[in-house]
C-alpha cells in the first residue's frame, strides 16, 4: 500500500518494499519513492527534533555507484509533524510535505454528505479478515477490517464512533478502488479523532 | 538598587521579540521587568521573560495591547515607575504619552510634542521645509481638494500618494500613468480612513530606483544629540523593511556625514528627546530627501547597536530618567559592518501570503558574530492575529563580505518548524551579486524576482526529503510494522 506526499507541489508516490529483510532489524527500511528504490534509516540525534539521515541508493539496480548523486551519505536533518505535515529541515532550507492517505483521500473523494461514514476502497485487493458485523457500535479506531493491497495488509479502522450499517464483504472476497468496505453511521457522540 | 536612579521597575507595553528584547537590558540593569500579555501571548517567550507577566483583555488581542487605561491601570497597581512602548502598538501615540506621564510613570519614548510633530506626516514635512531641510515634491489634498489630482500631476509622474497618519506602508500607492491617479487616490483613501481613522492624504514624487537611508538619533534632555550612523533599509517588499544594514554600501564619507549631520540637525529643531530615527531617500544621483522621523525604537536597531557597541535600550532608560549622555559624538565608534534579516511567517513563492502554524521547533543559530532577536518558542501558534514577524537574524562582521556570510549561515542554520517563513528568500537575496555589489535600491526585488524565485529541488534531494517523510510519518510507520513477518521476508524472495 503506498502513500502520497506531496512536496513542493507534486505528488510522489512512497511504498515500502520490504526486499531487503536483515536490515530492518537495524531501523533501515527499503522504499520505493516513485519507482525508485533507496534504503533509508532516520537516527535519532541528542537534541529535540534532530536525527542523522542515512539514505542509500538500491545499487543492485542499474547505475551502480555513479547513481549516488546526493545520495548515500549520512547528514543530520530536523524533522517535526504536525498531523499529516511533516517539516524537514535539510541542508539549511526547511521543506513542508503533506502526507495525503490514500484511504483517507478516497473516503473524501467519495465524501458522501449523507452523515454516513462510508470507508472506501484506496486501491484494489483483497479482504483478509473482518472483525464487525452489521450492527456493531464501534469506537473510533476500532478494527472493522483488515485488507490487503499490494502484498501490504493494512487495518482498516473506524475513522469516527459509530454503528455499522453497511458491510458487503467477507473474508476471501476482492474488490476494486473506490468499492465500499464498510458504511458506518455515526453516533450522537463526541468525534472521534481518526489520526 | 538598580544602576539607573529613580527606575526600579518598567512595564513593556508590548510583545514579542521587542517585549524580549528590552527585558534583556532592564535585567542586565537590575531593573524589575513586567509586560503587559495577552491571554493568547500567555505561554510566549515574552510572558516567560519578565519578572511580572500582568494579563490585559481585550476583545482581539491587538485591541487588548492598544489600551492605553488599562495598560496605565496596571502599571499603576504593579507600582512600575516606568514605562516602555516598544515599537508598533502605542509607541507613537502622543496622547498615550501624555497620560503615563499625567500617572507620574516615567514614560521611555520622546516628549509627546516631538511625537505629535513628527507623527502627522504633512505637518512634519511642512516643519522640515521650514527649516530648508531637502524634501522630495509633493501636494497636500487638504490645501486645496478639488485640484488635488492637478496638482499631484504637475509634480511629475511617477508619483506616491501616502496617507498623512500613514506607516508601515499602509495606504502607499504607485502612480505611473494619469490614468491610475483616480483609484489610486480613492484606495490611498479609503485605506488611510481603515488603518489610521484618518483619510487626509498627500502626493510625493516617486524617485525610481531610490534608497532608504535612515540615521540612529540619541539625543538627552540638556540639549546633547549624537547620532549612531546611518542604516541602508532598501530591501523591502510592499513597502515594508526585509533587510537591514549599516554602514550603507556603496556611500562615500562625504555623503554619509551630510546625511548624518542633516538628521541631527531635524532631531535638534524638533527638540527631540531619547532614542528616535531620521529616514531620507536617496537618489541614484546622490541627493537625499527628507522622508519623516520615527518617534521610538526601530525593528531594525540591532545593526546599529553591533557596530557601536551601545545598547540603544539602556540609553533610551538613561535619557527618560533625566541622564546626560555618557559619550559625545566623537567617542562614538564604528566597527564593521551588520545586516539584519526579518525572518517572516509568509510565503514568498505566493505573494509573500501570510502563513499560519504551530511551531514545532525554533532552534536559532548560534556562532560568532550572530544575534538572534525572537519572541517565538516551540509550541506556540502563528496566527494572522499580528504582524507576521517571527525573529530577526542579526550578523555582525569585520568588513561586508564576512557579514554577509555569516549572516547566510545563520539563515541556513537557524531552524524554524511548523510554519512557512522566508529564510530561504532572504538568503537567497543575500547571494544575489547584485547585492553583494551593494546595488541596493527599494526595488529590489520586483526587479530581480525571476532569479530570487524557488529553484526546483534536484531529483536526489527531493528523494532525500520524502524519505524522511516517510520514515517520520506515523501512519506509514505502523502500516510498515503491522506488517506480517511471512510477507516481510517473502519480499526478499521476489526481488
Amino acid at each position: 500500500m503506498g502513500y502520497d506526499f506531496e512536496l513542493d507541489g507534486l505528488a510522489s508516490l512512497v511504498h515500502p518494499t520490504f526486499d531487503l529483510e536483515s536490515t530492518r532489524a537495524l531501523g533501515t527500511i527499503a522504499l520505493s519513492i516513485d519507482g525508485r528504490r533507496v534504503e533509508a534509516a532516520l537516527i535519532p540525534g541528542s537534541q529535540s527534533c534532530e536525527y542523522f539521515l542515512d539514505v542509500h541508493p538500491d545499487l543492485d539496480g542499474i547505475g551502480g555507484i555513479d547513481a549516488r548523486g546526493e545520495l548515500d551519505r549520512r547528514e543530520r536533518v530536523f524533522v517535526a509533524c504536525d498531523g499529516d505535515l511533516v517539516f524537514v529541515h535539510l541542508r539549511g532550507r526547511t521543506h513542508r510535505v503533506e502526507a495525503i492517505n490514500a484511504l483517507v483521500k478516497a473516503q473524501k473523494d467519495a465524501a458522501p454528505s449523507s452523515g454516513d461514514d462510508a470507508l472506501l476502497a484506496p486501491m484494489p485487493g483483497v479482504v483478509v479478515d473482518v472483525a464487525v458485523t452489521v450492527g456493531t457500535e464501534v469506537e473510533a479506531g476500532a478494527l472493522l477490517l483488515t485488507i490487503e493491497s499490494m502484498k501490504l495488509q493494512t487495518a482498516i479502522v473506524a475513522p469516527t464512533a459509530g454503528r455499522v450499517v453497511e458491510l458487503g464483504l467477507s473474508a476471501g472476497s476482492s474488490f476494486e478502488q473506490g468499492a465500499v468496505l464498510v458504511r458506518l453511521e455515526g453516533l450522537d457522540t463526541e468525534e472521534g479523532e481518526s489520526r | 538598587m538598580t544602576s539607573i536612579p529613580g527606575i526600579q521597575k518598567t512595564l513593556i507595553a508590548n510583545r514579542g521579540e521587542i517585549a524580549v528584547r528590552v527585558t534583556k537590558t532592564l535585567r542586565k540593569l537590575g531593573i524589575a521587568s513586567a509586560s503587559v500579555v495577552h491571554p493568547q501571548d500567555a505561554d510566549s517567550p515574552a510572558a516567560r521573560a519578565v519578572d511580572e507577566p500582568c494579563t490585559i483583555e481585550g476583545d482581539t488581542p491587538v485591541s487588548a495591547y492598544l489600551d492605553g487605561n488599562q495598560i496605565i491601570a496596571i502599571a499603576r497597581r504593579i507600582g512600575a515607575d516606568s514605562l516602555h512602548p516598544g515599537y508598533g502598538f502605542l509607541a507613537e501615540n502622543a496622547d498615550f504619552a501624555e497620560a503615563v506621564m499625567e500617572a507620574g510613570i516615567c514614560w521611555i519614548g520622546p516628549p509627546p510634542a516631538a511625537i505629535r510633530l513628527m507623527g502627522d506626516k504633512i505637518e512634519s514635512r511642512r516643519f522640515a521645509a521650514e527649516r530648508g531641510i531637502p524634501l522630495t515634491p509633493s501636494v497636500n489634498e487638504e490645501d486645496d481638494p478639488k485640484t488635488f489630482a492637478k496638482r499631484a500631476i504637475e509634480i511629475g509622474l511617477p508619483l506616491l500618494i501616502k496617507a498623512s497618519a500613514g506607516g508601515g506602508g499602509k495606504g502607499m500607492q504607485i502612480v505611473r500613468s494619469k490614468r491610475e491617479l483616480g483609484p489610486a487616490i480613492e484606495l490611498a483613501r479609503s485605506e488611510a480612513e481603515r488603518y489610521f481613522a484618518d483619510g487626509r492624504i498627500f502626493a510625493e514624487r516617486y524617485l525610481d530606483q531610490p534608497r532608504h537611508v535612515e540615521v540612529q538619533i540619541l539625543a538627552d534632555g540638556h540639549g546633547n544629540v549624537v547620532h549612531l550612523g546611518e542604516r541602508d533599509c532598501s530591501i523591502q517588499r510592499r513597502f515594508q523593511k526585509l533587510i537591514e544594514e549599516t554602514p550603507a554600501p556603496m556611500m562615500d564619507d562625504d555623503l554619509r556625514s551630510r546625511i548624518c549631520s542633516q538628521a541631527v540637525e531635524v532631531a535638534r529643531a524638533a527638540q527631540y528627546q531619547n532614542a528616535g530615527t531620521v529616514e531620507f531617500v536617496l537618489a541614484p544621483d546622490g541627493e537625499f530627501y527628507f522622508l519623516e522621523m520615527n518617534t521610538r525604537l526601530q525593528v531594525e536597531h540591532p545593526v546599529t547597536e553591533m557596530v557601536t557597541g551601545i545598547d540603544l535600550v539602556e540609553e533610551q532608560l538613561r535619557i527618560a530618567a533625566g541622564q546626560t549622555l555618557s559619550f559625545s559624538q566623537n567617542e562614538v565608534r564604528f566597527d564593521g559592518v551588520a545586516i539584519e534579516c526579518r525572518v517572516c511567517a509568509e510565503d514568498p513563492d505566493q505573494d509573500f501570503r501570510p502563513a499560519v502554524g504551530r511551531l514545532l521547533l525554533v532552534r536559532p543559530a548560534e556562532g560568532e558574530g550572530l544575534r538572534f532577536d525572537g519572541g517565538i518558542a516551540s509550541g506556540q501558534e502563528v496566527s494572522t492575529a499580528f504582524d507576521p514577524m517571527l525573529a530577526k537574524v542579526i550578523a555582525h562582521g569585520r568588513d561586508r563580505e564576512e557579514a554577509i556570510r555569516r549572516a547566510r549561515r545563520a539563515l541556513r542554520e537557524s531552524v524554524i518548524l511548523g510554519c512557512t517563513t522566508n529564510a530561504a528568500f532572504l538568503e537567497r537575496i543575500l547571494a544575489h551579486p547584485d547585492f553583494a555589489a551593494g546595488k541596493v535600491e527599494t526595488g529590489f526585488i520586483p526587479a530581480h524576482a525571476a532569479e530570487l524565485g524557488t529553484f526546483e529541488l534536484s531529483p536526489d534531494r527531493r528523494t532525500a526529503i520524502l524519505a524522511i517523510a516517510a520514515l517520520s510519518n506515523r501512519d506509514f510507520l505502523e502500516r510498515v510494522r503491522a506488517v506480517p513477518e511471512p510477507y516481510a521476508s517473502m519480499g526478499a524472495w521476489q526481488n
